[in-house]
């Protein structure tokens, strides 16, 4: 569990506090999206509850442990997983992976077996040993989760990760949420993109200026608006629309399907076409809802 | 494994150090180079004179080292033919040799050759070896041909000046000056006397002051003792000398009755410098700067800049870069990674440091036939290390100064070449600043005292405080520095602050955090 109290954060030289007064609690398998503008003080909050940044004042506990007076326990216990690639490009994956590991008090052998399994079940087999240089951004991205699980934390801290990905590299980052999440770890979740915040998220945390300004959880997410699910199916017939109209109000045009107010997930309808024999090339969430949500909160802020 | 003690050995697995070894390896082989390159600066001079006797030339020479010792064990060839008649053409052959013989100097440098042939001109060839240090070079009378002229009986022919004087610069890092005084056939006039005077005296004194009359600071004198006499050197403090002052010696054979009858000034002009006239003329140059400051000059480039890409890659280019972050967010604290980084630094550069200076010693002790001292050795890694942690410092601090490589790459570089390479162009600040009348006196002060603002520097200040001139394995004068008050405890201090500043500050960046 994560937890954050009054959290503030100055930067020399600027009247304004970056962070102000934050107070945040990530639970055990739970997933928290922190929605802000940009500069909204999101980054600084997690960078200060990887322990990576010193808070004016407020503090961070990982799992009880303070990240500042108790860095070493706190740091065993959560993972950071920012939106730039921070690896220096010149390495190669395993042999970094193998020297992060050492800090978890793993032997060489032992960190070279965990650590090229993790490479497996993120998708990387056979890129162990490639300059990371030569990675592509999915690729980049699912390294960075690799790395994060190494020591398998309880908690994780996950900024703007689905930025300048592609639907599917979208998609893995979602399953890997959602895997944490069922695993009962904490995560926080920061992200402009509303609709997969939407569909994960247990709870959705809004910032605004540094201040947290809300916290809403799926009920209230739910009465906040609606979504709809958009679908292109190729093989796309009168039997598929049935489907989808006992799971939500379904309009279609040629291929592409919008199912509003889904009575279920997006990937369980996914999961069901293709059982069916449907090509679905894409599932996406869309909504205006919570995007909608927030600007009046913001506004209201104003 | 405990995550500190895992960093430091990644640390030192990493492929940085091969960078540095790598480097240190282009060292070594300059300084063994170097070695190779000092071996011709193994010099012996000869001093002498010939007169014609008894019906044969009598030709003298004492050997002696830069320093004026007399060197013993040079075997000195004289080869005599008669002077070759060229007003013919073809010219006819080559007269025969008349005279080649082969004579050892004794514990006093001293050797006479009798050649009885008619007086005459013949040309005359001198050559030497010095069995004691393999190719030693000679310089003077020992590596030269020269006209050995006809000389009227009882007159002598000198080949340079009655008084010769062996001494090196302003400051004499030696006790004592070696006169070489020769009177008429070849007898030593012991009933003159030997004075050596030195003081102080204004760049603008007039009338411009040629001998010791008038002088304050007479403080050497005695009889002569036969041809070559040592005379104590006349010693003044090296703060005495101020900004527009010379210091002026002089060395002066006077006779019985109290005439002058030689006088040999050291210093040169000891007036306003002429313009365009930098540097006062001396009786004697001294040799190289000596294979243990070569050393040190080489490795005050080469272990700072070897500190530098440790520095650099280990920690100020992962921390502008982000990189750290990653490390950052494993169970350590930032200040706990500084500290092992910088650990890692300062071990890795005290290992490598000893081992190229071993290597380097084996390889003088293998071509000299000499190692470096024991006491110069320790005194070089030390120092050099511990200049190279200070130079490694300051690019740590530097990583916390600026968030881009560009700055801590350009300051680093721009410092490192200025406290190196450069670093003579401070030294002469002063000449650019005065001009010409800036004595040299005040300049050896001045580049002795500005090596304690240059870690680079610090290395050759050791080696200049611990030396005397006086063995070819050195380089140092240690009277310069003992009269600009850079003694081996200021050196030690100056380096501790050197390394305790920069690191202090860089601690002080790593606890505010960003």
């Amino acid at each position: 569990m994560l937890l954050v109290e009054g959290l503030t954060k100055r930067f020399p030289g600027r009247p304004q506090a970056a962070v102000d007064s934050v107070d945040l609690e990530v639970r055990d398998g739970e997933i928290l999206g922190l929605v802000g503008l940009n500069g909204a003080g999101k980054t600084t909050t997690i960078r200060i509850a990887a322990g990576l940044a010193l808070p004016t004042s407020g503090r961070v506990l990982v799992d009880g442990w303070d990240i500042v007076d108790e860095k070493q326990r706190a740091s065993e216990r959560i993972a950071w997983v920012p939106e730039l690639f921070p690896f220096d490009s010149a390495a190669r994956a395993l042999p970094l992976m193998v020297y992060f590991a050492g800090f978890h008090g793993m032997r060489r052998a032992e960190a070279r077996a965990h650590c090229a399994e993790l490479l497996v079940r993120l998708g990387l087999e056979g890129e162990e040993h490639r300059h990371l240089r030569d990675y592509s951004q999915g690729m980049k991205k699912r390294f960075s989760l690799a790395c994060a699980m190494i020591s398998d934390p309880t908690n994780l801290l996950l900024d703007e990760i689905l930025n300048g990905l592609d639907p599917e590299g979208i998609a893995f980052v979602r399953n890997w949420a959602l895997g944490s999440r069922r695993s009962g770890k904490a995560v926080l979740l920061s992200s402009h993109q509303l609709a997969e915040l939407e569909a994960i998220a247990d709870r959705v945390a809004f910032v605004h200026k540094g201040r947290m300004l809300k916290t809403i959880d799926r009920a209230e997410l739910a009465k906040a608006g609606t979504s709809s699910i958009r679908l292109v199916i190729r093989n796309l017939d009168a039997a598929a629309l049935e489907y989808l109209k006992t799971v939500g109000d379904a309009q279609w045009n040629e291929t592409t399907v919008w199912v509003s107010r889904p009575t279920v997930e997006s990937h369980v309808v996914n999961a069901e076409l293709v059982r069916r024999g449907y090509e679905v090339t894409e599932c996406r969430i869309e909504s205006t809802s919570l995007e909608a949500y927030f600007l009046e909160l913001i506004g209201t802020a104003r | 494994m405990n995550p500190y003690l895992h960093e430091l050995l990644s640390r030192l697995r990493s492929r940085s150090v091969w960078v540095v070894l790598v480097v240190l390896g282009v060292a070594v082989a300059l300084g063994v180079s170097t070695i190779e390159g000092d071996v011709p600066s193994v010099q012996i001079n000869g001093v002498g004179f010939d007169y014609y006797a008894d019906d044969a030339y009598h030709f003298e020479i004492w050997a002696v080292d830069v320093s004026g010792h007399p060197v013993s064990g040079v075997q000195v060839t004289l080869s005599i033919a008669p002077q070759p008649n060229f007003t013919t053409f073809p010219p006819p052959p080559p007269p025969p040799v008349v005279f080649n013989t082969t004579v050892t100097t004794d514990s006093s440098g001293f050797i006479e050759f009798v050649v009885p042939v008619a007086p005459g001109a013949y040309a005359a060839t001198v050559g030497a070896s010095y069995a004691a240090v393999p190719r030693a070079s000679m310089t003077g009378l020992l590596a030269n041909s020269f006209y050995f002229g006809p000389v009227a009986v009882g007159e002598v022919n000198l080949f340079e000046s009655p008084v010769n004087v062996v001494a090196l610069g302003d400051y004499l890092d030696q006790d004592q000056l070696l006169v070489v005084w020769a009177g008429a056939n070849g007898t030593a006039p012991i009933d003159d006397s030997v004075e050596a005077c030195a003081a102080v005296v204004s760049s603008f004194a007039e009338p411009e002051p040629s001998n010791c009359t008038g002088l304050t600071d007479v403080t050497s004198e005695g009889p002569l003792s036969g041809f070559l006499t040592l005379v104590p050197y006349p010693s003044l403090s090296m703060p005495a000398v101020g900004m527009f002052e010379s210091l002026v010696v002089f060395v002066e054979i006077v006779n019985a009755t109290g005439g002058v009858v030689a006088i040999n000034d050291l210093q040169g002009p000891s007036g306003p410098i002429p313009a365009g006239v930098t540097t006062p003329a001396y009786l004697v140059t001294g040799p190289g700067p000596g294979l243990v400051m070569d050393l040190a000059t080489t490795f005050g480039l080469f272990v700072p800049l070897a500190a530098f890409a440790l520095a650099y890659w280990g920690y100020a280019r992962p921390r502008v870069s982000g990189t750290v972050d990653m490390v950052l967010v494993r169970p350590v604290t930032r200040r706990g990674l500084f500290l092992v980084r910088y650990a890692s630094v300062a071990l890795l550069m005290g290992v490598v440091t000893t081992a190229a200076y071993l290597l380097l010693d084996l390889a003088a002790a293998t071509a000299l036939g000499q190692p470096i001292p024991p006491g110069f050795l320790l005194a070089l890694i030390g120092i050099t290390t511990a200049g190279s942690i200070a130079f490694a410092g300051l690019i740590f601090l530097l990583a916390h100064l600026f968030r881009s490589a560009g700055p801590i790459i350009g300051i680093g570089t721009t410092l490192l070449l200025l406290f190196s390479l450069f670093w003579s162009l401070v030294q002469s600040l002063p000449v650019l600043v005065e001009g010409p009348v800036f004595n040299s006196a005040q300049l050896l002060n001045f580049g002795a005292r500005s090596q304690l603002f240059a870690p680079p520097q610090l290395p050759s200040a050791v080696v200049g405080i611990l030396t005397l001139q006086s063995s070819y394995l050195e380089g140092g004068n240690r009277l310069v520095y003992q009269a600009s008050g850079v003694t081996p405890a200021v050196v030690a201090a100056v380096a501790v602050a050197w390394i305790v500043l920069p690191f202090a500050l860089t601690l002080w960046c790593v606890a505010r955090r960003d």
